[in-house]
C-alpha cells in the first residue's frame, strides 16, 4: 500500500528484548541491583520478549494477539515507556495515552471529582484544562450525585466509567489500550466503542491488546501475533488473526480415541472415510460454497447396519453441526456380510473460511454407544469478513 | 530534574494532596494526630530531664528547656520521617509505578514534601504556643530559620530518593533505617547543646549537617545567632552535590522499578 508507506510514522521498534531477573535469593538482588547500577544484564533471567521488531504508522492501528503469558503486556508496557527494554531501540513520534488500566492511580478516598484532578495530571494536563473539560468528562462518565462521593463507595463498574472517561479528554496520537475496550455494561461498552470509532476516523492511531479478535479485526488494520515473546507474524489482522486462531484452535483440541483400537477390538467401527473422493486422511480443501460429499464404509460385528454420525466441528472442538443416520431415519446400504456402505453430501457449503475437522463415528444400531471415531481436515478458503461459523440466509429489507 | 518539574507540577500538587489526605483520611482528628506526636515526645522529655534528672545547663541561658529542645526536635523529626515516609514512596505506589509513566521522582518529592509541610506547620503551631506561655523567639533571624529548614528538605530528598530506589530492590533498607535513625537521634544535639559534648568525640557534631542545620535554627530562634550563614551556604552546596549524585542513582535505578515493584 503505497499511501501508507508514506504515513508518518509514530512507533518504530527495532530488536526489543526484555528480560527479568529470576534470582530471588539475597545474593541474586544484590547482584542484580549492582548489574543495573552497571548497565550490564542479569546474570539469571527470564527473557519475556525477543528480537520484536516492527513499526505502527499514523492511521494504521496495531492489534496485539497471542496467548496469555506470551509477552504482548510487557511489549505495551514498553511502548508506553512505563517498563524499559533490555536490548533495542524504540522510537516514539507523538503523544502516547496509555490505558494500561482503568482507574490507575484513583485514590479510594478521594471523590470522582477530585480522582478526575489526580488522574488528568497523571497524564500531563493542567488544572485549568482539566476545569474547562470537567463537563464533557462528566457527562461521558455519567455517574450522576456518585461524582462527589468518595471512591472506596462506587462499584467496579463506576470505577472504569470514571477512569474510561477521563482518558477519553486527551487526544492522543497514539492510544495504547491493554484490553479496557470490554468495560461497564452494555450501554457503556457502546459509548466506548463509539468514542473509538471516532477517534480512529478522525486519524488517531490505536495499539490494542486483546482476546477478542473481532476487536482486532474491526479496529486494527495490522495486527502482530506474540508468541513465547517472539513475533510470530506481523501484517494484515484479518489474516494474522485468522492464522492465530487456527493455531489456537488446533492446540486446544481434546484428545481424539484411537480408530485402530475399535477396529481391533471388533466393535461396530468406520473402515474408511473420504472427502470427495479423497482419502479423510489427506483432508480436504474447497471454497466456501462448493458441495462436500462423504462416503465411507462402517463395519458390524452383528450384520445389522450400525449408526453413522457425520459431524463438524471447530479446530478447537465446538461442533457446528452433527448428523446420524437415524436421525433421518436413513439406514446404510450393505456391501458385505458385515460391511456398510455411506454416503452423505452438504450442498453448497455454508462454512466461514476457516480450518474444521470432520468427524465421522460408528454407534451400534440403537445409537446407545459411540464406539469409533475418524476425522479429517477441512479447509475452507474464500474472502469473508463475516462474524460466527456459518453464514446463515438473510437478506437486508428497505424499510 | 528542574526542567521535568514545572511541567508536572499540577501533578506534584496532586500528590502532595493525595499523600497528606492519605495519611490522615479516615481519622476524627487527623491534624492532632500530626502535631500529637511530637508533642508526646517533647512532655516526655522534658518530665524525664527536667523533673526527674534535673537537667540543667547553661547554655540555655534564660530559655526553658522545653523550648531548647522543641526548637531542634521539629526539624529533626521531619527529617526522619521525611525520609523514612518516602522510602515507601516507590514501593507503596505499585499499581502507579506500574500501569502510568510518569517521572517516579514526584512520588518521593511529594512524599517529603508532605512530611515537611505538616511539621512546618507544627513547628510554627509550637512556637506560638511556647510564646504564649512566656517563651521568648527571635523573630528577626526568621529568614535563617527559612533557609536552614530549605537545606534540611533538600538534604531530606537527597537520602530520600537513594533510599526509595534501593527499597524497590533490597527490602532491608527499611529494617535498617529505624535504628540508624535512632542512633542519629541521641548522636545529634537535640536533648542537649553541642558545647556538651566532651572533646573526644565533638567531631560527631562537626561532621554531623543535620546537627549544624538544627544548631543554626536553635541559635538563631533562641539567641539570634546569626553567625551561621557561611556555613549553612556551604551546606547547601554540600546538600545540593548529595542531592544531585542521588538523583543520578534514582534515574539509573528508576527504569526498572515497573519491574521490580
Amino acid at each position: 500500500m503505497p499511501e501508507s508507506d508514506s504515513a508518518q510514522i509514530l512507533i518504530q521498534l527495532s530488536g526489543i528484548g526484555k528480560s527479568y531477573p529470576t534470582a530471588d535469593t539475597a545474593s541474586g538482588r544484590i547482584s542484580t541491583l549492582f548489574a543495573l547500577l552497571r548497565n550490564q544484564p542479569y546474570r539469571e533471567r527470564f527473557d519475556a520478549l525477543t528480537d520484536i521488531t516492527l513499526e505502527v504508522r499514523k492511521g494504521e492501528s496495531l492489534g496485539l494477539i497471542g496467548a496469555n503469558g506470551a509477552g504482548k503486556s510487557t511489549l505495551l508496557k514498553i511502548i508506553a515507556g512505563v517498563a524499559k527494554p533490555t536490548r533495542g531501540t524504540i522510537n516514539i513520534h507523538g503523544r502516547i495515552s496509555a490505558l494500561l488500566e482503568l482507574g490507575a492511580g484513583f485514590h479510594p478516598e478521594y471523590t470522582g471529582r477530585q480522582n478526575i484532578y489526580l488522574a488528568t495530571a497523571l497524564m500531563g494536563m493542567a488544572k485549568e484544562e482539566t476545569k474547562f473539560r470537567l463537563d464533557e468528562i462528566l457527562s461521558f462518565a455519567d455517574i450522576g450525585e456518585h461524582i462527589d462521593q468518595p471512591l472506596k463507595h462506587y462499584s467496579s463498574g463506576m470505577v472504569v466509567r470514571l477512569g474510561f472517561a477521563v482518558a477519553t479528554v486527551v487526544h492522543p496520537d497514539i492510544l495504547i489500550s491493554d484490553e479496557v475496550m470490554a468495560v461497564g455494561d452494555e450501554s457503556f461498552q457502546r459509548k466506548c466503542t463509539s468514542w473509538m470509532e471516532n477517534y480512529l476516523s478522525s486519524g488517531g492511531t490505536l495499539l490494542l491488546c486483546a482476546h477478542s479478535m473481532f476487536h482486532v479485526q474491526k479496529l486494527c488494520r495490522k495486527a502482530a501475533w506474540i508468541h513465547h515473546g517472539r513475533l510470530q507474524d506481523y501484517g494484515e489482522s484479518n489474516r494474522v488473526t485468522r492464522a492465530y486462531l487456527a493455531w489456537h484452535d488446533a492446540n486446544n483440541a481434546p484428545k481424539a480415541q484411537g480408530h485402530a483400537q475399535a477396529i481391533a477390538s471388533g466393535t461396530y467401527a468406520l473402515l474408511d472415510m473420504s472427502f470427495n473422493g479423497q482419502a479423510a486422511s489427506a483432508g480436504v480443501t474447497l471454497a466456501m460454497g462448493e458441495n462436500l460429499h462423504i462416503s465411507g464404509h462402517a463395519f458390524s460385528p452383528d450384520g445389522r447396519p450400525p449408526t453413522v454420525i457425520i459431524g463438524l466441528v471447530r479446530k478447537d472442538g465446538m461442533p457446528i453441526y452433527g448428523v446420524s443416520t437415524r436421525m433421518d431415519a436413513h439406514v446404510l446400504d450393505q456391501v458385505g456380510s458385515q460391511e456398510f456402505a455411506f454416503a452423505i453430501e452438504f450442498p453448497a457449503l455454508k462454512v466461514l473460511p476457516g480450518e474444521y475437522t470432520i468427524k465421522g463415528h460408528a454407534l451400534d444400531p440403537e445409537e446407545y454407544r459411540l464406539f469409533d471415531e475418524l476425522t479429517g481436515d477441512l479447509v475452507v478458503t474464500g474472502q469473508s469478513r463475516e462474524l460466527g461459523v456459518c453464514r446463515l440466509e438473510h437478506r437486508w429489507l428497505p424499510s | 530534574m528542574p526542567t521535568e518539574l514545572w511541567p508536572n507540577r499540577w501533578l506534584f500538587l496532586s500528590l502532595v494532596r493525595r499523600e497528606i489526605t492519605n495519611r490522615y483520611s479516615g481519622t476524627l482528628i487527623g491534624g492532632v494526630w500530626a502535631l500529637g506526636q511530637p508533642v508526646l515526645l517533647l512532655s516526655i522529655y522534658a518530665f524525664v530531664f527536667r523533673t526527674i534528672f534535673k537537667v540543667n545547663f547553661g547554655e540555655l541561658e534564660n530559655h526553658s528547656f522545653t523550648a531548647f529542645v522543641a526548637c531542634a526536635l521539629w526539624p529533626w523529626m521531619a527529617f526522619q520521617e521525611g525520609v523514612q515516609r518516602a522510602t515507601h514512596s516507590i514501593t507503596g505506589n505499585v499499581g502507579l509505578v506500574r500501569k502510568v509513566q510518569f517521572p517516579h521522582e514526584l512520588l518521593v518529592l511529594s512524599s517529603v514534601a508532605a512530611t515537611f509541610l505538616i511539621h512546618f506547620v507544627g513547628f510554627a503551631i509550637v512556637l506560638l504556643a511556647l510564646e504564649l506561655t512566656g517563651a521568648r523567639f527571635n523573630y528577626g533571624a526568621t529568614p535563617i530559620v527559612l533557609f536552614a529548614w530549605s537545606i534540611l528538605l533538600l538534604l531530606a530528598i537527597a537520602f530520600a530518593l537513594a533510599v526509595a530506589a534501593l527499597q524497590v530492590f533490597l527490602k532491608d533498607i527499611d529494617h535498617l533505617l529505624g535504628p540508624l535513625f535512632m542512633v542519629c537521634f541521641y548522636a545529634t544535639p537535640i536533648l542537649y547543646p553541642a558545647t556538651q559534648v566532651p572533646e573526644p568525640y565533638r567531631w560527631i557534631v562537626t561532621a554531623n549537617p543535620i546537627a549544624q542545620l538544627l544548631n543554626a535554627i536553635r541559635g538563631a530562634l533562641l539567641f539570634n545567632d546569626t553567625s551561621h550563614t557561611v556555613l549553612l551556604g556551604m551546606l547547601a552546596m554540600v546538600a545540593l552535590a548529595i542531592a544531585m549524585l542521588s538523583h543520578a542513582l534514582f534515574r539509573r535505578l528508576s527504569s526498572y522499578f515497573a519491574d521490580f515493584v
